[in-house]
């Protein structure tokens, strides 16, 4: 069978280029939202900052001058940058620039901005960060790294199964309806009638169960990787459609090399 | 990897879910909290909080209850890029952030009866930014906001939106 990204190096390149495609389809979507965060916006910075009024000066005057408007735009484009310049220049400096940066604006949205892609964005940055820093000095390193992500990445679909599994609403198949009934896009137009009918909702969401509680089984065989990340694409991608979930797609994408490189190779010391 | 430690993984996965998501309050672990994901995607429908808002001239007749809530048309090209549907997430989750305000006011005055919760829930950070957002529908709507005074309100409904409403909180009046 053809195996894609069968070593760690080839893992973290593939990994570094998906990381940064998404980050700059990230620092666009902001960019696009800069009137949000002006003093006259929603999120400005004059009230987001009483939340550090207890810091000393210098994190006061840091947070001030990193995270006011207009600055942040300044921090949006040095993210921008790094995530071009990955392509052509040596990643590790470009991957500590979109590391920091992705944290102060997580910072400036109270936590987070998108919830979930944005902690997957850290996780995937701080592990090819650390094999980009150590990885050339010893194998290891990147080999830990490329694990460390795709369990991260297996942990993110099975937890989420997982904790469906156990609430009846989801196992009758009424949450779904429920939770497409209340997305910020609105329902679907033709999804009233196909979420409202028994048992197209409940064949859905056992699929949805199906696919996040059997996601370990990724890492048994890449048979198994490549037919379970062709579902999680599908499914991510209708994700991104009805819940308007779209750095989802390009986050979890940037995850995929790490599990097809572990698929089936064992872990690291286990006999 | 061997049959073994994948059950014992699997194993160790189902006991995390099974343990109850503990909330630190702590406000620097709030702003570092894209460190600590929890990967509970849409488990359980819970309570929707909605926002409303009214406006007017007069104080005392501020008009109808209007919901503030942009519902950005799908478009094909969401699935690459979509600000106004991300921004709208962000709202969504200011207002869960407001539920958590309010019933830490309540909370805090039911404890020590000498502090104001209401003035602390004014005072916060997810009231303000809320009280911006009910602003900002405001003077979207109504092109003559100068000397308009609004109102908002959030409603809490249950079972994601299909259950019982019931107010949850109702602002001061306050000019545009």
């Amino acid at each position: 069978m053809l195996t894609l990204f069968s070593t760690p190096p080839t893992a973290i390149e593939a990994m570094t280029w998906a990381i940064a495609f998404a980050v700059v389809q990230q620092t666009l979507e902001l960019l696009a939202l800069r009137s949000a965060m002006a003093d006259q916006g929603v999120w400005a910075w004059p009230i987001l900052r009483r939340e550090f009024a207890g810091g000393s000066r210098l994190q006061q005057a840091v947070t001030d001058g990193l995270l006011r408007y207009p600055n942040i735009l300044g921090v949006l484009v040095i993210r921008l940058g790094a995530a071009l310049l990955v392509f052509v220049a040596p990643p590790l400096p470009c991957l500590l620039i979109m590391l920091a940066t992705t944290l102060l604006i997580s910072i400036r949205w109270r936590g987070t901005f998108n919830g979930g892609s944005d902690s997957m964005t850290m996780i995937i940055l701080s592990a090819l960060t650390i094999a980009a820093a150590f990885g050339d000095c010893n194998p290891m390193v990147g080999l830990a790294c490329v694990w460390y992500v795709a369990l991260a990445a297996v942990n993110s679909y099975a937890l989420a199964g997982f904790a469906k599994l156990r609430e009846s609403t989801w196992r009758s198949g009424a949450a779904l309806g429920v939770f497409v009934n209340t997305s910020v896009h609105g329902p679907l137009a033709r999804g009233r009638s196909v979420l409202g009918r028994r048992v197209p909702a409940r064949v859905i969401s056992w699929v949805v169960l199906a696919l996040e509680c059997g996601f370990p089984l990724v890492l048994v065989d890449p048979a198994w990787c490549y037919g379970f990340i062709t579902l999680a694409l599908a499914f991510h991608i209708a994700n991104a459609y009805v819940f308007g979930l779209d750095r989802f797609l390009f986050v979890w994408v940037a995850t995929y090399p790490a599990l097809l490189c572990c698929s089936g190779s064992g872990l690291p010391g286990a006999g | 990897m061997t049959t073994s430690l994948l059950l014992v993984y699997l194993a160790l996965l189902i006991a995390v879910t099974r343990m109850a998501p503990r909330i630190v309050a702590n406000p620097a672990v709030q702003r570092l909290r894209v460190l600590f994901p929890s990967w509970r995607f849409f488990d359980v429908p819970g309570d929707v909080p909605q926002l409303s808002v009214r406006w007017g001239r007069d104080p005392a007749q501020l008009g109808t209850w209007r919901p503030v809530a942009s519902r950005p048309r799908r478009r094909p090209q969401m699935l690459a890029y979509n600000p106004s549907g991300n921004l709208a997430l962000a709202h969504a989750s200011l207002l869960h952030a407001l539920v958590d305000a309010v019933e830490t006011a309540c909370v805090d005055e039911s404890r020590s009866p000498h502090l104001d919760g209401a003035e602390q829930l004014a005072q916060s950070v997810p009231y303000r930014l809320t009280s911006r957002l009910a602003r900002e529908h405001v003077l979207r709507s109504a092109p003559e906001a100068s000397g308009v005074r609004f109102q908002f309100r959030l409603v809490l409904a249950a079972d994601g939106g299909t259950g019982e409403h019931h107010e949850l909180l109702l602002s001061e009046v306050e000019a545009c």
